[in-house]
């Protein structure tokens, strides 16, 4: 039944979702752009970052967005860890960090479910209401997410485009070899774009997680949403994350609203085999080297 | 048939281990009295011949997160043509093999130009896929409710039914024999050399006549018939399927299960089915803390053991042999530098 | 006699540059050619088009008579021509010997199941191609490494390796790309020798080159390139003092002496 309502508030919803899942996957295709690494684990920092704000904000009644900010910086930091350890002694051997990444994944989900149980938590928004017209409803927390995504892609796009770091990260995603030649402190700059893909998967999870509830498989889901955004967008390419994102959640809410969830969901694998097959760097990426 | 010289005494005693195991193999229920040990050997064991067939998709460069996925493709058809249609054991057996061949074949054609890891993350969407459609066909899958009171298999000139645990890992046991002759005489053959050429330098081998479509084509087929057969196998044992049993993270087992028992020999993904299938039962006090244990093995593996638990062994075997037989006249490249006083 | 190799017209498009254009020379059965020019002239862009690991976009390439334009690599190399790589192919993790085997193995008449089930006809086949494959490590003077792992050799001897894969497809032509770049005088003197060898057994030549005098001292006929044109064609003398040769090689040491200023 498309009536007129029906249609806006379709297009409304799968932009909402679009946006989640642009921040979802900003941080996945930031560290396959400079790493060349598909980061399983993901989803499980994106997990922490909710869970840091479920403690910080939740429990403790710090600020929202004071503990959005320590969640970001908290994981950031554990993913700059994580990184030296596990990925710097595996440098050249592609297959072998993708399934550590596989392992981390697991590892990080099994510590939290020993640490804060498998039950789902939920977390009060940060702002409540609803906003209702005639032709729309819109509560005002996902709205909130929409914003913190266009901020954070401002941020990072005036941080990529006018910082030293940001150059070095440019520099060192379109030629790992010629940036250390340039003497571009290549194995740095690796391990900071990992934190920064950590710091925004976390701020993704803190933002996302009121909205939903919470609970330590929740990087799942997460996961294999930018997944599909990536492969759709390009692996590595932030335009791409951004315009895959908002494509993915108009075709999901189009399609759930004429066929229903389940299929939806199945949709977004069939994209990922037909653009793998067809135009394997994305609708927007380039074929790199 | 990559180089592998080897000192007559080595070979002989290594046949008679072999043998030695073979005879032993046989009288394993007769060591198991306890049931549940018993249900996961034959666990592990189907877990062996599809893990055997992943080791040959590895064998030509192709990493696939869609190995439970022709799982499911093989448990489905076996299990509905003999619940549904009533067909006889066997055949639904070899249909479940045939039938995983047949879409491994007919995908492989678009699918096997896909280079590292983006053949990688198609068969990973690949199998999740499949798990959702799987769930939303009830009639030709039973949907989230699976398929239940699938009868265990009936072998021609044998009276009962397999019901017994013993009795299934008999079954399983010839199967996975005969997948590793198979797999052993294939990995010697030309055929065996020619997926070596491929998954070592695809270019180098186009470069001097190999088609490497064709051989990447085989081999997938090939595995994903062994998965097939080995998801039969599983249908019939536990007797009812349903969707959980095929995700990812099956297919991610099968991976390990190469990774950790070493993809580069036979023994490999048999000694990594047989280490990885008991785990989580082993674990079952501690589930949480399994799944830590879990990940922390497999970045210690990646880190520190990257060609599995094999190359250990097979060290310590040529320790041990070393001390019984000549030394060997060449030595294999990989593990020694040639020795100057060695002839040529 | 009909010439084994001919190029005629081929052309390489990416976007809006042209790495080839218009190319066309015929190579005589018997006879090593060269193939220079500087830098970017489109050498190895060239080689890339005749042996099948690029399609052109206009032109064709005949053997023997026989369009080869749009084959695949593999189907080329069994009609019998291989070329060898600039930066070196091998198969890194394999012996030397067994780099060689795998070679052979393209003229083997063996079967899938007939290897399978390692028939008599099967072990025959293996036998003769490990003899063929010793035979060719001393040819190149390998033999005495031929258990060493490839990514071990020294760079002078995965040269060597790499023309022995390919002459273990027993091709009728070969094309060398860049054999003795960045080799020592005698190390270069003695893969010269090696390639006279490999010519005298039977195999036609084509060689890519920047050493101008092993270039001139190895081939009767040479093929110049620039900007993915030929400029000229002819025997190393004529060559030698052909104008538009010179402007070619002079022009890029103009260049890079204007650079370095």
């Amino acid at each position: 039944m498309l009536t007129e309502v029906s249609i806006a508030q379709v297009l409304v919803n799968g932009l909402t979702s679009g946006s989640f899942y642009v921040l979802m996957a900003l941080g996945f295709t930031l560290i396959f752009g400079i790493m060349r690494l598909v980061n399983f684990a993901h989803g499980e920092f994106y997990m922490l970052g909710a869970f840091v704000v479920y403690h910080l904000y939740g429990r403790l009644g710090v600020n929202f967005f004071l503990a959005l900010a320590a969640s970001a910086v908290t994981v950031g930091v554990l993913g700059a860890v994580v990184e030296r350890v596990i990925f710097v002694p595996l440098r050249s051997r592609e297959l072998s960090m993708l399934m550590s990444a596989l392992g981390l994944q697991i590892t990080l989900q099994g510590i939290m479910a020993v640490t804060e149980g498998v039950e789902a938590l939920s977390l009060p928004a940060p702002v409540s209401g609803v906003y209702r017209s005639s032709w729309l409803i819109f509560p005002y927390d996902r709205l909130l997410v929409v914003a913190v995504a266009a901020v954070v892609l401002a941020l990072f796009y005036a941080f990529i485009t006018w910082s030293k770091f940001g150059q070095a990260l440019r520099a060192v995603a379109q030629d790992a070899e010629a940036a250390l030649m340039q003497g571009i402190p290549v194995n740095r700059v690796y391990t900071l774009a990992f934190a920064i893909g950590c710091m925004l998967a976390a701020i993704a999870g803190g933002v996302i997680g009121p909205v939903f509830s919470l609970h330590v498989y929740m990087g799942q889901a997460a996961i294999l949403k930018a997944f599909v955004v990536v492969i759709l967008g390009g692996l590595g390419s932030v335009p791409g994350a951004v315009v895959g994102g908002l494509v993915l959640g108009l075709a999901e809410s189009v399609f759930a609203s004429l066929f229903g969830v389940l299929v939806s969901d199945m949709l977004g694998f069939l994209l990922i085999m037909l653009i793998l097959l067809w135009r394997p760097f994305g609708l927007l990426g380039r074929a790199t080297a | 048939m990559t180089e592998r010289p080897v000192s007559e005494r080595a070979r002989a005693l290594s046949c008679l281990v072999i043998a030695a195991l073979l005879i032993l193999a046989l009288f394993v229920p007769w060591m198991f009295e306890n049931q549940f040990g018993l249900y996961l050997l034959d666990m592990a064991l189907i877990n062996a011949v599809i893990a055997l067939g992943l080791n040959v998709v590895l064998k030509t460069g192709q990493v696939s997160m869609a190995h439970a996925g022709f799982m499911a493709i093989g448990a489905y058809t076996s299990a509905q043509l003999t619940v549904k249609l009533d067909v006889p054991f066997l055949v639904g057996f070899v249909a479940a093999g045939l039938g995983a061949a047949l879409v491994a074949l007919g995908l492989g054609r678009i699918i096997l130009r896909l280079k590292g890891v983006y053949f990688l993350l198609f068969t990973f969407a690949l199998n999740e896929f499949l798990y959702l459609l799987n769930k939303n066909v009830p009639a030709l899958t039973g949907g989230n409710d699976g398929v239940v009171g699938i009868k265990p298999p009936t072998i021609p000139f044998v009276a009962d039914p397999l019901r017994s645990k013993a009795a299934f890992y008999y079954l399983v046991l010839v199967v996975v024999a005969l997948a590793l002759a198979f797999v052993w005489a294939l990995y010697r053959s030309p055929f065996g050399r020619a997926m070596d050429a491929v998954r070592e330098s695809e270019l180098l081998a186009a470069a001097t006549g190999y088609n490497p479509m064709r051989i990447k084509m085989i081999a997938f087929s090939i595995g994903c018939l062994l998965a097939g057969l080995g998801g039969s196998l599983y249908a019939h044992f536990l007797l009812y399927i349903a969707p959980f049993s095929f995700t990812f993270w099956e297919s991610v087992n099968f991976l390990l299960m190469n990774i950790i028992g070493g993809s580069t020999s036979l023994a490999g993904p048999i000694l990594g089915a047989l280490l990885l299938t008991p785990l989580p039962e082993l674990l079952r006090s501690y589930v949480m803390w399994q799944q830590v244990l879990y990940g922390l093995t497999f970045i210690v593996f990646m880190r520190f053991l990257p060609d599995g638990v094999t190359p250990l062994c097979a060290s310590a075997w040529r320790a041990l042999v070393g001390r019984l037989g000549r030394p060997a006249a060449e030595p294999p490249a990989r593990e020694r530098a040639p020795d100057p006083r060695s002839g040529s | 006699m009909a010439p084994l190799l001919e190029v005629r017209g081929l052309s390489k498009q990416f976007g809006g540059l042209a790495a080839v254009a218009d190319l066309s020379f015929a190579v005589e059965p018997g006879s090593i050619v060269g193939l220079i020019g500087p830098n970017g002239a489109g050498k190895t862009t060239a080689f890339n088009l005749i042996t099948g690991q690029l399609a052109p976009t206009a032109g064709e390439v005949r053997f023997n008579g026989r369009k080869i334009t749009g084959l695949a690599s593999y189907d080329i190399a069994r009609m019998g021509v291989v070329r060898t790589f600039q930066s070196t192919v091998l198969y890194p993790e394999s012996s030397v010997l067994e780099n060689v085997l795998r070679g052979c193995a393209v003229r083997s008449r063996v079967g899938f199941w007939s290897g399978l089930v390692a028939s008599r006809a099967a072990a025959r086949d293996e036998a003769e191609i490990r003899a063929r494959a010793l035979e060719l490590l001393r040819f190149v003077e390998l033999d005495t490494v031929r258990s060493e792992a490839a990514r071990n050799l020294p760079y002078g001897h995965q040269k060597a390796l790499g023309i022995a894969i390919g002459l273990a497809t027993q091709p009728e032509l070969m094309l060398l790309d860049e054999p003795v770049a960045g080799m020592n005088p005698e190390e270069t003197a003695r893969t010269g020798r090696l390639i006279r060898r490999v010519n005298e057994a039977g195999a036609t030549i084509v060689v890519v080159e920047h050493d101008m005098s092993f270039v001139m001292g190895l081939c009767r006929t040479i093929v110049v390139m620039n900007y993915g044109r030929k400029i000229a064609e002819g025997r190393p003398d004529e060559i030698r003092n052909d104008a538009a040769v010179i402007a070619a090689y002079l022009g890029v040491d103009e260049d890079a002496a204007a650079q370095s200023a």
